[in-house]
């Protein structure tokens, strides 16, 4: 199971795809860009896609990670006000013609960039090949929906690489640092998601210094909002004083990074109207952490920016990990 | 061996439109790429005009006359052709998928088999000939334009088969020459409609990618008002505009499921349809305007009725609801049991 | 001595089960006339014996969970659940293990047998009946009938109300089931598990209150006047960046469940877009030969790069693998910054401001930073010089003769003397065929054409 980040052999680049309609929702109590969960099932059901075309056999190809960066985004939302509302596209009617329940699907289009840690023999292939292949992958993933989106012919536009590549990376370390920072550059201007537990778990111990009783919970607000506060050292003779928020570590969010168990994981077939009989069935809720949204030129690897899953099914813990921060302990100490 | 429908049955839609953009230009410049800006969307105040039915203590004149003073004041959004322009530009992209009839989601292996195997005969029978030929209808006639059609003077639609980014056949249809009400063709069209059709059909049946690229002229006149997609936005705050229209980046534009809506107006087998137009394929014949349902359940011409029947109980449908059943199938959505 | 003590614990469950159901008849009767027919029909109903019975019938119709199924969406039937925060694994992450003990319940089910949640929500000791009840507590369950028969069929009735409802988990076609690859080969089916999220309802409920109390909040309210005034507070004024509301169940959030209806249908979602470039307000470049020196410089992240650089070289580095390496890396880093600042140019002004008689920059900039103004058909000329492609290395050559400004004593990079096709590469317009000079060249040629033509790169546009 591959509950660790694998190094991989190299990547594959699938440059501003751009989306439409992609869930803005991207869990209970989050918006504004999708879950990276969908960027991995993605993942998923491209190497499925892949496998019934036969173009490579799967032991000759391996789909590792994956990381996005977004170059442009337009959420459907109201714009103004202190809360946004989502935007809908029509009153869906019901059988005897009256409005059916609307239910509020937050939409967003994307420009992004993904990006698959791949490894296998099939990146040994030379450079006309390789090409070949990542157009081919291009042309599955163009059939799929991203995070529930149609993906729209590529624009090319100025300063915009659009082509797909297939890259082994360099065996000389050097060389390959090179190859990455031509790649971060074409990468511009877009921004990675990076995971940033370590900001959580600290901004826990910094609340629960003041307030034992402190919970992640209160962590997670903490970091999700300014807080704004006087500096008392600012203060004037007029006695005015500055007010100064707390966000200066980043441009951190809010995101949903996985689920945990709410059940025992249920036999096949012994749940009511499941979508497959054949594999086991839990139930589960969505777990949350801290995101960083990071410039593309800032990444130092290509690790940085890769995702994976990680997988511990005795304690129901079904996430996604990204190494960018070191990983984080699956149970707090 | 006694089959059931799947509780959860799910299918994913195989014609897949981009939203449309909107652009503004002259009618002999459609040949020009550079010359066509975009349609912007500007907020307008308008006043409401006193149309209620006054209650009875309000019926005083002073009182009258004072509401009427301050009427009601509204901000709405308007888009419109500049004075310069006559043309409006519509355009779009549209995937066609292979794979119609293969679930996205489906728990019953046994019924799965069984919708394979049907829609597989169907296909061996008919082809998509009949229903790419009405999609194909649908684009060349130019009736994703919805309100933007009505009143103009002229209609050209193009349509471009891209490969690999290139538009390799270009495809160009006079869309007022062709009718909405039904799918008969000029001969004039004729070919190129076929040509397109059989495209279309490709595409589904999975022989070709195909990616179209779609795009229409309005000739409408100078500073005439167009017609973007309306925004549906649930408890708007006091103040808020009462009237959104759709914008990518600051271009007007119609959403995809508008455009989808269109292009699926095929039906014209549901009961009284000699009637009516065309409408678009839903498993209730439900039409969002009319807040109408043409397929009732009562009738066992709607979508449900007519699959069980098909897959469960081996009563074949007559052919015109065979094609209606597998253009839901082109639509997608999710039809489980349990649903 | 301990009977004792169960009696009085028992009479205060008691108690407080006839104070509820005396609150509840006395609400019914006001609002009957005196000599109503009715009124003693009534009084009977709400004798405890005969209510308590009706009730353990009716609760079946209601389920107190902590999850919920139809958030997800309104049509979607199936199991919801009750799983108490505290029983769950302690995750280092956010999820409604973090309530602990402190936790509000919800209901769904048939909203008009929600008087028996009312019920079960009696605090007693500082816990609900509920908790007692489901702690299999002897004094609550007796203080429920003095049959103990019927005390415990009651409980077991009352109890039941946290468990799923049919006794069999279900879920459903709209609800959401996600395939979670848990196994070594994606390729294969019986490598997943299928993962089917409810919605946390407690925990949702637990951020509701709190963003909510900072929305509408009296001590939020009065920081956010003591900022706008900048005047000392002692506490912070919080506020959320990006909120949204989405609204469950639209008009009738009744539907979904109990706490739903007392948010009034609202969810909140907190923020996770990603910033955009080109939030900062684009100069023309008018009057100046060129960006370099006022306007790239200029910039603070360009600004700390080349401090750090030049404390760098002050510190007088052997010449070493390493030391070429760290000269590389700011190098790079100070491209990157370029190359981000261009594109502000390239895509927030209008194609063809450099033709302006106001610009002053050179040639070899205007075709860098203007680079759209090819794509007009009356710039023949541009579009030429623009695919000659000969520019590149003038602007990695003014790069380089700046950054060597900047640095001054501290040592010479050899950057003016690098080849064009490195500067072609570093500034990114080593371009595919299928890419934007492909482009350029294809509408150039078929600006004339009766064929498709590509207009304006953007969301929904072709090519």
């Amino acid at each position: 199971m591959s509950t660790m980040f694998t190094e991989s052999d190299g990547l594959l680049i699938l440059p501003h795809l751009r989306i439409q309609n992609a869930n803005a929702i991207s869990s209970p109590m989050t918006h504004g860009f999708p879950s990276m969960t969908a960027f991995l099932g993605l993942m998923w059901a491209l190497e499925r896609k892949l496998a019934a075309q036969q173009m490579f056999s799967p032991a000759f190809r391996s789909f590792d990670s994956v990381g996005v960066i977004c170059h442009g985004f337009d959420e459907q939302t109201t714009e103004g006000g202190y809360v946004k509302a989502f935007r809908l596209t029509r009153n869906p009617v019901d059988k005897d013609g009256s409005t059916a329940a609307i239910v509020e699907e937050g939409r967003i289009h994307l420009d992004i960039t993904l990006v698959f840690g791949v490894s296998g023999g099939f990146i040994e292939h030379d450079e006309a090949m390789r090409e070949e292949v990542a157009r081919n992958v291009l042309d599955v993933l163009s059939t799929l929906r991203v995070a529930g989106g149609s993906v729209l012919p590529p624009a090319p536009s100025f300063g915009r690489a659009i082509k797909p590549e297939l890259i082994r990376w360099a065996d000389d370390v050097d060389d390959a640092r090179k190859q990455f920072r031509r790649l971060r550059r074409q990468w511009l201007p877009g921004f990675a998601l990076v995971c940033r537990d370590d900001l959580l778990y600290a901004r826990l111990d910094a609340l629960q210094a003041e307030t034992p009783e402190s919970t992640a919970l209160d962590a997670w607000l903490d970091l999700s909002r300014f807080n704004w506060r006087p500096v008392p050292s600012s203060k004037k003779e007029d006695g005015k004083i500055e007010w100064q928020h707390d966000r200066t570590e980043g441009w951190l969010v809010p995101i949903p990074v996985g689920y945990a168990a709410l059940s025992d994981s249920q036999p096949a077939g012994s749940v009511l109207n499941v979508r497959d009989a054949q594999i086991p069935f839990r139930f589960v809720e969505s777990l949350y952490s801290i995101g960083q949204w990071l410039g593309a030129h800032r990444l130092s690897n290509a690790q940085q920016l890769l995702w994976y899953a990680q997988t511990v099914p005795e304690k129901g813990l079904y996430r996604i990990r990204n190494n960018f921060a070191p990983p984080a302990p699956i149970q707090p100490d | 061996m006694i089959l059931k429908t799947a509780s959860v049955l799910a299918f994913e839609r195989k014609l897949d439109p981009s939203d449309a953009l909107f652009f503004s230009g002259r009618w002999d410049a459609r040949s020009s790429g550079s010359s066509w800006s975009p349609v912007n969307i500007k907020p307008k105040s308008v006043r409401g005009t006193i149309s209620n039915r006054l209650k009875a203590k309000d019926q005083d004149p002073a009182k009258l006359d004072a509401a009427i003073e301050s009427p009601n004041l509204q901000t709405v959004d308007v888009a419109a052709l500049p004075a310069d322009d006559d043309t409006l530009k519509v355009s779009f992209t549209l995937r066609v998928l292979a794979g119609t009839g293969k679930p996205s989601a489906c728990n019953d292996t046994d019924y799965q088999t069984k919708l394979t195997d049907t829609v597989k005969a169907y296909v061996e029978a008919n082809g998509f000939t009949e229903l790419a030929r009405r999609y194909a209808s649908n684009l060349a006639n130019g009736r994703f334009l919805w309100r933007n059609r009505i009143g103009a003077e002229q209609v050209e639609v193009r349509v471009a088969h891209l490969v690999n980014g290139i538009a390799e056949n270009t495809w160009v249809f006079d869309a007022l020459a062709l009718s909405l009400r039904n799918f008969g063709v000029s001969t004039q069209a004729q070919n190129d409609l076929e040509t397109l059709a059989g495209l279309v059909a490709n595409g589904l049946a999975g022989t070709l990618h195909v990616l179209l690229h779609v795009t229409a002229y309005v000739r409408l006149g100078a500073g005439q008002e167009v017609f973007p997609s309306q925004e549906l936005i649930l408890d708007r705050g006091r103040g808020d505009k009462s009237k959104t229209l759709y914008q990518v980046d600051n271009i007007a534009g119609m959403h995809s499921q508008k455009i989808g809506n269109a292009l699926r107006t095929i039906d014209t087998w549901y009961e009284g349809a000699d009637a009516i137009d065309p409408i678009a394929v839903e498993p209730y014949g439900s039409v969002t305007t009319l807040g109408k349902a043409y397929r009732q359940p009562k009738q066992k011409l709607d979508f449900y009725n007519l699959l069980d029947n098909w897959i469960v109980n081996d009563k074949v449908p007559p052919l015109e609801q065979q094609h209606f059943v597998m253009a839901i199938l082109i639509r997608g959505g999710v039809f489980g049991e349990a649903g | 001595m301990s009977d004792l003590l169960t009696e009085k614990s028992r009479d205060r469950f008691r108690t407080s089960i006839l104070q509820f159901l005396r609150g509840r008849l006395d609400a019914k009767l006001e609002k009957l006339a005196e000599d109503d027919p009715n009124r003693d029909d009534l009084i009977a109903q709400y004798a405890a014996p005969v209510w308590l019975e009706d009730a353990a019938r009716r609760v079946r119709q209601i389920q107190v969970v902590t999850h919920s199924l139809k958030p997800i969406h309104p049509d979607a039937r199936g199991t919801n659940l009750y799983v108490l925060p505290e029983q769950m694994e302690g995750l280092a992450e956010v999820g409604s293990h973090v309530l602990g003990q402190d936790f509000s319940g919800d209901v769904v089910g048939n909203a008009a047998a929600l008087d028996i949640y009312k019920l079960l929500k009696l605090e007693v000791d500082g816990r609900t009946l509920l908790d007692w009840l489901l702690a299999g507590d002897s004094d609550a369950i007796a203080a429920l009938s003095d049959d103990s028969v019927q005390a415990q069929a009651w409980m077991d009735a009352f109890a039941g109300v946290t468990r799923p409802r049919d006794g069999v988990f279900a879920s459903h076609a709209r609800a959401k089931q996600l395939y979670w690859f848990v196994g070594e080969n994606p390729v294969l089916d019986e490598h997943y598990e299928l993962l089917a999220p409810l919605y946390a309802s407690s925990l949702a409920h637990a951020v509701f209150q709190i963003i909510n109390e900072d929305r509408f909040g009296e001590q939020n309210k009065l920081a956010r006047e003591a900022r706008r005034e900048r005047k000392d507070y002692d506490d912070s004024y919080r506020s959320y960046p990006d909120l949204a509301v989405q609204k469950l169940g639209g008009t009738k959030p009744q539907n979904i469940s109990q706490l739903n209806s007392e948010r009034g249908g609202n969810n909140y979602l907190l923020g996770s877009l990603p910033p955009v470039w080109q939030s900062r307000e684009i100069r023309t470049p008018w009057q100046i030969d060129s960006v370099f020196e006022h306007l790239y410089g200029q910039r603070r992240e360009v600004w700390l790069i080349l401090r750090d650089f030049r404390k760098f070289l002050e510190s007088a580095p052997p010449s070493t693998m390493e030391t070429r390496d760290r000269v590389d890396a700011y190098v790079d880093v100070l491209i990157g910054e370029l190359v981000v600042f261009a594109a502000e140019f390239q895509n927030g002004l209008p194609p063809g401001w450099s033709s302006d008689h106001q610009c002053r920059l050179v040639q070899a900039e205007r075709l860098w930073l203007d680079p759209r103004r090819a794509e007009i058909p009356s710039e023949e000329d541009f579009y030429k010089q623009w695919l000659w492609m000969d520019w590149p290395k003038g602007v990695g050559a003014r790069f380089g003769n700046w950054l060597n400004a900047q640095l001054n004593a501290h040592g010479k990079l050899p950057l003016g003397d690098i080849e064009q096709r490195y500067w072609q590469r570093e500034l990114l317009l080593d371009e595919s065929q299928d890419g934007w000079a492909q482009h350029l060249r294809q509408l150039r040629r078929t600006q004339d054409s009766p064929t498709y033509i590509p207009t304006r790169n953007s969301m929904g546009e072709g090519i």
